[in-house]
């Protein structure tokens, strides 16, 4: 009789711990979650206050590497949408059914910029210095900066990584490497001067292909988002801060290449 | 293995070797230093004040996040700031993405781990015994060569042990002054940060097994080697 008056109000306990818990992320639907790539992170700011203001639901925002974000989803990390910096890993996500939508919001620009100094095609053709870049192993931006180097014949004597394109940019801003391939949404961002950055044409390097998928799990209000991510303003608005938004990219061409 | 990592497992040892050889040479004057506490009088107040100071900053790096001494390293060596200027103007390269860059942020980040076991054991000392061999006439430098390193092996042991360990284990700082260079800056943890980040995980286990056997057996060891110090203590 006591051993089942214990279970019974361990069950109980168990359930007041846990079901708000569960409640809190999954049915409580005035909340979203989203996991971004770090170069996105201030546009998605950006939209998410949008959403937020015309939608009454508050939006959550993580910043990380795509790889980091990979292996949390992986884990079960109750994001309801990912912004990735490249469409591997959301197809990889996708095809192991952890995924209900997969669809490319924005192409990145790589650009080539050297603080205090005038940037152009024929600087980076005779660049011999330090070069930051991301980690072309696995960062998106850091594979097209190393195609980049490779089809402009760059002599630069040593490249360095940064774990991603943000540390790679801060790299170059702290004054470690004189130059870097970085992404054009951070120039934007921190309003560098025209003269000091060029932006490499997109036929020098595959296209950085931006995904974003929608979790299984994910809360009824994940769709719409996402609506309102591909809404004319906020294209608007994800041109403005540096990307290209696919149907220009399938226009040039350089979308259709994979 | 892949060769990759052969050449990452081999910088990892002399990055944590060149470093524990920097703290043996830069920490044990500083361990010494910080415990010769002198009783309370006049003259000995600004000293007493001075390692109350010291002996904390010291301790830092057991606290402090390593992205904040990465972020302040990676200042300081920007060529735009001063130490970065005298380093590129002395060798006419930067120290940031440097093995000789890896080797201060290491030397500081375990300064803690050599510097605290050795002034324990330089506390215990007993006076008496050291004043004894200054009265039969041995110099300071035959007094702590002959008679205070053999009292207090077990610290040192203790404290080079961890240094080397402690570097061997460094992650952070690496990550945010390295640059990820083969055979100058991309040590074993980087490299398994890199194989995790590629998604390949075949390499990231033997790498993290590893380690992970590597710093399971070397406190083994200290642990075994102070069991055995404190018995033999105990019986002499």
């Amino acid at each position: 009789m006591t051993s089942s008056n214990g279970w019974v109000r361990r069950k109980v306990l168990v359930a007041g711990v846990l079901i708000p818990l569960f409640v809190h992320s999954s049915c409580y639907a005035d909340h979203l979650r989203i996991g971004v790539a770090s170069n996105f992170r201030s546009t998605l700011e950006k939209i998410a206050t949008g959403f937020e203001l015309t939608h009454n639901t508050t939006v959550e925002v993580s910043a990380a590497s795509t790889g980091a974000l990979f292996a949390q989803v992986k884990s079960g990390a109750p994001f309801d949408i990912l912004f990735a910096a490249d469409s591997v890993r959301p197809a990889l996500l996708e095809s192991d059914g952890h995924t209900r939508l997969r669809r490319t919001y924005a192409y990145g620009q790589l650009v080539f910029w050297t603080p205090g100094k005038p940037a152009n095609e024929t600087s980076l053709k005779q660049y011999k210095r330090t070069m930051a870049i991301a980690n072309p192993r696995h960062a998106p931006y850091g594979k097209a900066a190393a195609d980049t180097l490779k089809i402009m014949q760059v002599k630069s004597d040593r490249v360095v990584y940064g774990t991603n394109i943000a540390q790679a940019f801060n790299f170059v801003r702290t004054g470690n490497a004189p130059a870097g391939l970085v992404a054009l949404s951070q120039i934007k961002h921190l309003d560098v001067p025209a003269v000091e950055f060029w932006v490499v044409p997109p036929q020098s390097y595959a296209p950085i292909e931006q995904q974003l998928v929608v979790l299984k799990d994910a809360s009824v209000k994940a769709e719409l988002f996402v609506a309102y991510t591909f809404d004319p303003d906020t294209t608007r608005l994800i041109e403005k801060s540096g990307y290209l938004v696919s149907d220009t990219s399938n226009q040039t061409g350089t979308g259709a290449e994979r | 293995m892949m060769d990759s990592d052969l050449v990452s497992l081999w910088l990892t040892l002399k990055l944590a070797g060149v470093t524990t050889l920097v703290l043996i040479v830069l920490g044990t004057p500083l361990a010494w230093w910080l415990s010769q506490r002198s009783r309370a009088s006049e003259r000995s107040w600004l000293s007493n004040t001075l390692k109350n100071i010291v002996e904390p900053l010291v301790a830092l790096p057991i606290v402090l996040p390593p992205t904040v001494v990465g972020f302040y390293l990676l200042l300081a060596f920007s060529p735009d700031n001063l130490p970065g200027e005298l380093w590129q103007s002395a060798t006419g390269t930067t120290l940031a993405f440097s093995f000789y860059g890896l080797v201060v942020g290491s030397a500081i980040y375990s300064l803690p781990f050599y510097v605290q076991p050795l002034q324990v054991s330089f506390s215990a000392l007993q006076r008496e015994l050291i004043e004894a061999a200054a009265t039969l006439g041995a110099s300071p430098l035959d007094r702590f060569f002959s008679l205070i390193v053999p009292l207090c092996r077990r610290g040192f042991i203790i404290a080079i042990c961890l240094s080397f360990a402690h570097t061997v284990g460094e992650f952070g700082i690496v990550l945010m002054i390295g640059g990820n260079l083969p055979d100058e800056t991309r040590v074993l943890s980087i490299a398994l940060f890199d194989h995790v980040e590629a998604l390949d995980y075949g390499k990231a286990h033997i790498l993290a097994g590893g380690l992970l056997g590597f710093s399971f057996v070397t406190l083994f060891l200290l642990y075994a080697v102070d069991r055995r110090w404190q018995h033999g203590t105990r019986t002499t």
